[in-house]
């Protein structure tokens, strides 16, 4: 994958794994619904760290930013409540709250990865895995299933644009952090 | 929730790299693309991630149907490009060694984990020739690197069967120490300080002393020191117990019990009086069934539970 520079292979491989602990941490001090917002946002200034090597704990890089920008999010909100204020002196606690949706993910990675294909739509998972599984070319798969190559690759981009939305989604904060969100405001 | 942005950014990432992919993309205008705006690339990256990630699944290829080794798929899969071929994710993923693309290694596949909560119970199948059954509490991994298999018990308690169909023993590897285990049904408990392993059956050598533990007996290794003797009947029910989800008293202290049952509880029972610590009970209990259990004691001793403030199980005399 001639494609990517170097920046994106460190990107890919040592901040994109962590997403679920991003998601969290912003969700926890934002809201569910902002989550997805902030995270991308924490994404969109870390590729542009010039000195991006010389980071030695790229998670913590990145949730380090998260909590900036959710805090900046929290402060710039209208609907604030100020008890907000109060329990955010409380954060030290709140760093290793994320870490929770480790125990989450003890669907192994796979596990994960084959659930959503299988909700891919029919044929967007047949070409996906003739591609991926049998290494077949775009035109022999064309063929294989007589189909326009256009339509091949049209399949493959959906598939890669479902599959990125549902592992994307698959950290959703569900019962556990609202649990713990509960558990919080309780002790305001 | 995703914005229609957003959805907008990933649609375009996602052609972009089909069409890089195929050959099709005019490279210039795609470096414009990724440079006109920072999310662009972020969305191209989070695309080309799950790309890789798709590359995971190469090791399916050329996997034959009716293996007896793998497990029936959930009947969505049955139809359509998948019908010929069953398996389950965890048992294909098992062989997998760290997956390396155009130069960048995939590390989350390196190694694969799994884990169970407080209560939990779960089963995977490793290696193809390898399932481990794990019970509450407890976390493995395992990886396949030019033909070695390991298996790490990192925590709790697991009960392996390893296949004959290949010959290659497997590694285990727990804190305490290290066996070698061939084919056959093994249980490893791990404990405070070490590692308790019953071989059912088959042979497990320790390492690197290169002691035997035979069919029917336990070791208790504890890195330094080590004791095999043969498992007793006794212990070999409660093996089997946990696995068809049972506790199994005979005789035991009540002490004994409610460490057993705190095993698979998240808000644990604790005896307050320390006189009931002693009383001996025999009868075998679900562990799911706690009420059953706290029933049974109070008829037998007339030991009352309540619930404290913060979820525990407080014993008391009635």
């Amino acid at each position: 994958m001639s494609w990517l520079r170097d920046i994106d292979r460190w990107f890919v491989s040592s901040v994109l794994p962590h997403a679920n602990s991003y998601k969290a941490k912003a969700a926890f001090l934002c809201s569910v619904s902002e989550a997805d917002d902030v995270v991308q946002d924490a994404y969109a200034r870390v590729l542009t760290v010039a000195d991006y090597r010389s980071i030695s704990n790229p998670r913590a890089f990145v949730l380090a930013i998260v909590h900036n920008l959710a805090i900046e999010r929290l402060r710039r909100s209208k609907v604030v409540r100020i008890d907000y204020f109060a329990s955010l002196e409380v954060l030290d606690v709140a760093d290793s709250a994320p870490d929770a949706f480790a125990i989450t993910a003890g669907r192994s990675d796979l596990d994960r990865l084959l659930r959503h294909i299988e909700g891919l739509p029919p044929q967007c998972r047949r070409v996906i895995l003739m591609r991926k599984i049998d290494g077949l070319s775009p035109a022999v798969i064309a063929e294989q299933l007589s189909i326009s190559l256009s339509t091949v690759e049209k399949h493959i981009a959906k598939g890669l644009v479902l599959l990125t939305k549902s592992l994307r989604e698959d950290g959703r904060p569900k019962d556990h952090l609202s649990t713990l969100w509960k558990a919080r405001s309780n002790t305001n | 929730m995703e914005s229609s942005k957003q959805h907008e950014l990933t649609e375009e990432a996602a052609s972009w790299l089909v069409a890089l992919d195929a050959g099709s993309a005019d490279r210039d205008a795609f470096e414009r693309w990724r440079s006109a705006d920072i999310r662009h690339a972020v969305a191209f990256n989070e695309v080309a991630a799950t790309w890789g990630s798709l590359d995971a699944l190469r090791p399916l290829r050329g996997l034959q149907a009716d293996d007896p080794r793998t497990l029936p798929v959930p009947q969505p899969l049955q139809r359509g490009f998948m019908t010929r071929r069953r398996f389950t994710g965890a048992g294909i993923a098992a062989g997998l060694a760290a997956v390396t693309v155009g130069g960048w290694s995939y590390n989350a596949f390196a190694r694969r984990t799994v884990s169970t909560l407080i209560g939990e119970r779960r089963s995977v199948r490793c290696f193809g020739s390898l399932s481990v059954d794990l019970n509450t509490d407890t976390r493995i991994a395992w990886r396949e690197r030019d033909s070695i298999r390991k298996l790490w018990l990192r925590r709790g308690e697991a009960a392996m069967a390893v296949d004959a169909s290949q010959p290659k023993p497997i590694d285990l590897i727990t804190p305490s120490g290290r066996f070698i285990l061939q084919p056959g049904l093994y249980n490893a408990r791990l404990r405070a300080a070490s590692c308790e392993l019953t071989v059912l059956e088959g042979s497990g050598m320790i390492m690197p002393i290169r002691r035997v533990v035979l069919a029917g007996q336990t070791a208790v290794y504890t890195g330094s020191s080590l004791s095999i003797h043969d498992a007793d009947p006794l212990s070999l029910d409660r093996i089997r117990a946990w696995r068809r989800g049972n506790i199994v008293l005979t005789g035991e202290s009540l002490d004994y019990a409610v460490d057993e049952y705190n095993r698979y509880l998240s808000r644990k029972i604790i005896i307050a009086d320390p006189g009931l610590s002693r009383m001996r009970l025999g009868g075998t209990f679900a562990i799911t069934d706690l009420v059953g259990f706290l029933q049974a004691i109070r008829a037998s001793f007339g030991i009352r539970a309540f619930t404290d403030a913060s979820g525990s199980i407080i014993l008391t005399r009635a």
